[in-house]
């Protein structure tokens, strides 16, 4: 079999990837073993430290209205100092706030502190937007096949901007939770926010609806 | 901490901040939403048809007497049109009600239904509104049941039969629209001396196929309807598109900057049209 010099070019420089590879693997376990030997401990001996698992969020809250239904329920991480995303589910029904038709409501609420942590006492001012999925009778991510093309635009996902604020109260003791927030917000739709750009009927103040909320973080 | 000391922390510290709060909740109309998809309303908002339809009673006369209706329809999310719709329809006292033809809405979430409402409230006759594709999506079609009432029904005025028809079809997953029912109201009315359908979608439109447009003009036709009115398609029309049946009238959508009119006479009927 003959190669082509392009062919072995390439062989060459495989080779040498490898080989390198290879060498700074095994440098790096070498250099990873002589840092671990020389390790001293951070703790005392006698401090029981207990690092939550990943699956154990952060925060837990729990929101009346705000778009995501009557009630709803959320789980979340502090990412950052700054960014706190949530998970929410939220549930509207009959007897639950009033609408004939039961609406189930899945959002991912973006949350951003506006100033460093502190600044303003235990007020924290913050905004963001909500990313909301909604399941109901007639919305649908991609048109049915009956639609001719472009005949609605998608109405399954609603972007929720928002802003508000929490007043955090720090809990003392050791229990589950080491602090309660509670919290108000002002937020509003896509759509909303769309016929106020282009209507001069729809002004700021028709697009904002207001939401209440407890926090409790997570020890 | 005790409720007490909660209490009093509240108003030392955040006083500025309750303040802020207790002004959003007074000022501002509607200011807790549940959900966009929401489909419920609050008193008086609910059953409006059939409160018009009860305002509308009271001077219908047993035997026939001309009258004017006004019309409009696809109003959607121009509500600055719209507006100017509502105010043209002011200036017309001789109106004894008004049929809007459908697609209240966009995408048929709650607060275009609330605006919808606040907009019509400025309007000085009574108004019947039938659903329209648009008003089907999201939660709309049970949204449009607790603000208006049935999606079909009929009303009798001044001896003229006039039926309300949802034909909507696609965003019923393709469901036919209810023929049956159609037949049976207009079998019962050929006594009257007029008899109109009010539907959303003229049957040569996008969402009729050619079975249902032959079928929807056979029932015109047999049961002599006189005329039938639409809106879906956002342009004025008056024609009789088939051999047989009725005049078909469709009325354009509100930023066209018109409104309608049909005038029902002791020898007849004639559509009005008028732009400002």
């Amino acid at each position: 079999m003959r190669y082509n010099t392009a062919t072995k070019h390439i062989l060459l420089i495989a080779l040498l990837l490898i080989t390198k590879i290879g060498f700074s693997q095994s440098t790096g376990d070498q250099y990873r073993q002589g840092i671990s030997i020389e390790e001293k401990p951070a703790v005392q001996y006698d401090t029981i430290l207990i690092r939550k698992g990943w699956y154990i969020p952060d925060h837990l809250k729990l929101q009346y209205a705000g778009l995501i239904g009557f009630m709803s329920i959320g789980a979340g991480y502090e990412i950052t100092d700054r960014y706190e995303p949530t998970l929410f589910y939220g549930l509207l029904t009959e007897h639950f706030g009033g609408s004939s038709v039961t609406v189930h409501t899945i959002s991912l609420k973006n949350s951003w502190k506006l100033f460093r942590p502190g600044l303003l006492g235990d007020i924290t001012p913050k905004a963001g937007f909500s990313v909301n999925l909604g399941f109901t009778n007639n919305t649908f991510h991609r048109l049915p096949a009956h639609y001719p093309s472009n005949y609605y635009f998608q109405n399954r996902i609603h972007v929720a901007p928002f802003f508000g604020g929490e007043w955090k109260i720090n809990m003392s003791g050791d229990g589950f939770f080491n602090a309660v927030g509670l919290y108000t917000e002002m937020s509003t739709l896509d759509n909303y926010i769309l016929e106020f750009i282009r209507t001069k009927y729809v002004t700021i103040d028709k697009i904002w609806n207001l939401s209440f909320g407890v926090s409790l973080y997570i020890n | 901490m005790n409720l007490n000391s909660f209490v009093m922390r509240l108003f030392k510290n955040k006083v500025h901040f309750s303040a802020v709060l207790l002004f959003l909740i007074g000022g501002c109309n509607e200011i807790i939403e549940y959900s966009p998809y929401k489909a419920g309303v609050k008193s008086p908002d609910e059953d409006l048809n059939i409160k018009a339809m009860e305002q509308i009673s009271e001077f219908s006369q047993s035997e026939f007497r001309p009258f004017k209706l006004g019309l409009v329809g696809d109003s959607h999310t121009y509500y600055d049109y719209y507006e100017k719709q509502i105010r043209q329809l002011n200036k017309h006292d001789d109106i004894d009600f008004v049929v809007h033809l459908g697609d209240i809405t966009l995408s048929g979430i709650y607060r275009e239904f609330i605006w919808f409402r606040d907009i019509t409230a400025k309007l000085n006759h009574p108004m019947i509104t039938i659903i329209g594709n648009h008003d089907y999506l999201s939660n709309g079609e049970y949204m449009y049941q607790e603000m208006f009432g049935p999606l079909n029904f009929t009303m009798v005025y001044n001896d003229c039969l006039l039926v309300f028809f949802d034909n909507v079809i696609w965003e019923k997953n393709v469901e036919d629209p209810d023929f049956d029912w159609l037949e049976s109201v207009l079998e019962e009315g050929q006594d009257y001396r007029y008899r109109f359908v009010f539907s959303h979608i003229p049957p040569w439109s996008d969402q009729f196929n050619t079975g249902n447009e032959y079928y929807f003009n056979m029932l015109m036709d047999k049961y002599n309807v006189d005329l039938s009115i639409h809106g879906h398609t956002h342009n004025y029309r008056y024609k009789q598109p088939y051999d047989t049946g009725p005049p078909y009238l469709v009325v354009s959508s509100s930023q066209k900057g018109e409104i309608f009119f049909l005038h029902v006479e002791e020898d007849g009927f004639y559509p009005g049209r008028e732009d400002y």
